[in-house]
């Protein structure tokens, strides 16, 4: 492929041979090549499984790839066959630079080391001689904040220090490739908080390959996604599409378990009877606001089931359209943050169900969400029955808060159930599009109306 | 084989200072310890065979020292390859992290381990130098001779490691196997008695223990004065190269697997 790539994945599979005991491994090594010297038929001494099968994709450089997929569906096995801790069955994986991996908890160390041995190992195994080492030294050990432990065992380090110390290594070795397989969730809040800043400042120049069953974080952090399901390639797509597959699979799989059946369907070509909401109303305070300037306009794009891009649940209702309101219930187009808004969901029951549930997520761009809610509390004492047939409409009212410039998307969703134990009937991603703009806010990703701000001087001199 | 220690040799330099120095680690006297401890065994073999047992190496010797010094030139060298192979069983197995945590050069854990040995080993030489200046007051040049002597010694040492320690992966039976073929190698080389004492025989077997030429030829330079056998020497090196390249190769064919069974 293209000269680019700085992973390049190619048919790769590992199979493991399963043995009763270690020495019918050495058996197999022994015997059969025996057998078949001299003629005779060669029969293996294990059972096969494979954690991997015929997979292929490639990283171009700096990129940012998450790796997503059940436990046991072969994530960690792809990330050690790239760093080359496994030897390949078939296939092969071609890596362009320096890599740096982070696998499961902590690198190689040898525990009975100190840190400061296990830095400088650590160090020379990645190729940094002994003199650079001593220049990063101090530095390394500032960012894991080991302080004086660095001179103790290894074995005497809790989780997080010792997750602290790999990551700190792996991040002073000016690697091109940088793989990072669940190491962020043992670490504090803060030192997690640290990592993200670094592999963000990392992404700009590195390529990274990144393992996590955070999925907000996946979507945060990466560009892409490549989806393993029991040790096959399901899915190769961006990040944001690819998580939502991923879930709307295992919310699938949560509900086989109960017993019901989900469906995932394209939405193309369905749900087309809705008679779309366009009626353009302005508010009538929009050119004063407009005058000061100052406040988050958002401009809500109706409910279109043809752009909607992927929708899935039980189908025993349909979410059939969703418009914004303002406080009076006249539908608007325009919004500013602050302001209070209604946000109505109508669906249609198709069979009787139990505990109507209605719901919805703010997302911004990446898929991150933002806020979301859903009416089961509020109808926690009297839940909402349903007969075939019969049209619900769900009115969430809130205050707009104030957000950053850019695109944002609403996720719709009705279920019946518990808060808990549910069964999404049907749910749509990126059913209603917000854009945000004439923004003043710049930082975070959520703004609050701020009630009142005020600057004092304490003292008169 | 020399190219995985060129190469390494910045891990290696560093797993085996760690290793000399971490073996005494918290111990009182330190690194002391891996010079009392040759220097206590020499003081003991000297009294238990010099002076309770009066055993003479040879016949016409007299004085109490001989048989000791004589002794420890053998027990030096057994001492070394004992250390390298009854740990090799663990060297792998011990080191699971830079098995499957990291891309380590596996093979030069061998290294690493007789690099540790030759350091004691270095030791015990400069105890057994010194033992020829108390028993002789003065020692030959030819002493010089000994480290080139034992090089193919630690070669044939570290293929013996790479063969043991990848195969101890598979068969956890290995270790206890290694401390019998220890004592074997012990009591089949003339370490505790000289090798003409042995039936005519049994002396051509006595060859096939690699102790056996090495400890003769370090008593020949450095305590008899007599010529080292240079043609026996080469045919050692030959022989020790072929048996740590069939080692290194045995470890490397065996070393697909580590992963899966550690």
């Amino acid at each position: 492929m293209s000269s680019d790539a700085v992973i390049e994945v190619q048919g790769l599979g590992k199979r493991y041979e399963i043995y009763a005991q270690p020495r019918d491994r050495l058996r197999q090594m022994v015997v059969p090549p025996l057998r078949r010297a001299l003629g005779l038929a060669a029969h293996g001494y294990f059972k096969e499984f494979w954690a991997l099968r015929d997979v292929s994709f490639s990283v171009r450089r700096g990129e940012t790839v998450a790796i997503v997929g059940q436990n046991g569906s072969g994530k960690s096995t792809l990330l050690q066959l790239v760093c080359g801790t496994l030897s390949p069955t078939t296939g092969g994986v071609r890596i362009a630079g320096r890599i740096a991996a982070l696998l499961e908890l902590g690198a190689g160390f040898n525990t009975e080391f100190s840190g400061r041995e296990n830095v400088f190992l650590s160090g020379l195994l990645y190729g940094i001689s002994r003199e650079e080492l001593a220049r990063r030294y101090d530095s390394i050990v500032a960012f894991a904040e080991i302080g004086e432990f660095i001179d103790q065992p290894v074995k005497t380090y809790s989780s997080g220090m010792y997750v602290r110390l790999a990551f700190s290594i792996a991040a002073h070795v000016d690697a091109d490739v940088l793989v990072v397989d669940e190491a962020l969730s043992v670490g504090d809040v803060r030192f997690t908080q640290k990592c993200m800043r670094f592999l963000r400042e990392f992404q700009k120049t590195g390529t990274l390959l990144f393992v996590s069953h955070d999925t907000s974080a996946v979507v945060g952090l990466c560009s892409r996604a490549v989806w393993l399901d029991h040790g096959s390639l399901r899915m190769d797509g961006s990040a944001k599409e690819t998580v939502e597959a991923y879930l709307a699979a295992q919310h699938a799989l949560d509900r086989e378990a109960e017993g019901d059946s989900v469906v995932m369907k394209s939405l193309s070509g369905t749900a087309s009877s809705l008679p779309a909401v366009s009626r353009d109303v302005q508010d009538a305070r929009w050119p004063t606001l407009r005058e000061h300037g100052r406040l988050a306009q958002f401009a809500f794009f109706e409910f279109d089931p043809e752009r909607a891009t992927t929708e899935f649940g039980a189908g025993g209702a349909e979410i059939t359209g969703a418009r914004f309101l303002n406080e009076e219930g006249a539908p608007v187009t325009i919004s500013y943050g602050g302001e209070v808004v209604q946000l109505s969901i109508s669906a249609t029951a198709h069979q009787a169900l139990d505990n109507v549930i209605f719901g919805f997520y703010f997302k911004d761009r990446m898929g991150q969400r933002l806020f979301g809610d859903n009416s089961f509390m509020t109808y926690l004492d009297k839940p909402v029955m349903t007969a075939a047939g019969d049209r619900l409409t769900a009115l969430f009212r809130f205050r707009m808060p104030t957000l950053p410039v850019g695109l944002y998307s609403i996720d719709l969703a009705i279920a019946s159930g518990s808060q808990d134990n549910h069964t999404q009937q049907h749910w749509v991603h990126d059913a209603l599009e917000v854009r945000g703009s004439d923004s003043s806010m710049k930082h975070g990703l959520v703004g609050l109306p701020m009630l009142d701000i005020a600057v004092r001087k304490n003292s008169d001199d | 084989m020399l190219g995985s220690l060129l190469q390494n040799r910045a891990v290696i330099a560093q797993l085996v200072q760690r290793e000399i120095v971490g073996r005494y680690r918290g111990s009182f006297l330190g690194l002391l310890w891996s010079f009392l401890n040759p220097l206590l065994m020499l003081t003991i073999y000297t009294f238990v065979f010099g002076v309770v047992f009066k055993s003479r190496w040879r016949p016409e010797a007299t004085d109490t020292m001989e048989y000791a010094v004589v002794m420890f030139a053998g027990v030096m060298l057994h001492g070394f390859i004992s250390e390298c192979i009854t740990r090799a069983p663990g060297l792998v197995v011990g080191n699971a992290n830079f098995v499957k945590k990291v891309v380590f050069p596996l093979d030069a854990l061998a290294w690493v381990s007789v690099g540790a040995a030759l350091f004691h080993l270095l030791i015990a030489m400069v105890i057994f130098v010194l033992a020829i200046v108390v028993w002789q007051g003065h020692v030959l040049p030819s002493v010089l001779l000994v480290p080139v002597i034992i090089l193919p010694f630690a070669v044939l040492t570290a293929g013996l490691v790479w063969f043991v320690s990848a195969l101890g992966v598979y068969l956890r039976d290995i270790g206890q196997l290694m401390g019998i073929v220890s004592s074997l190698l012990m009591f089949l080389a003339p370490v505790f008695y000289p090798l003409h004492a042995v039936p005519e025989a049994f002396t051509g077997y006595l060859y096939l223990n690699p102790i056996t030429f090495v400890v003769e030829q370090v008593r020949n330079a450095a305590l008899w004065g007599r010529p080292v056998d240079w043609v026996g020497w080469g045919i050692y090196c030959a022989v020790a190269y072929l048996v740590a390249w069939l080692g290194l190769m045995g470890f490397q064919r065996m070393r697909g697997g580590f992963a899966d069974v550690l």
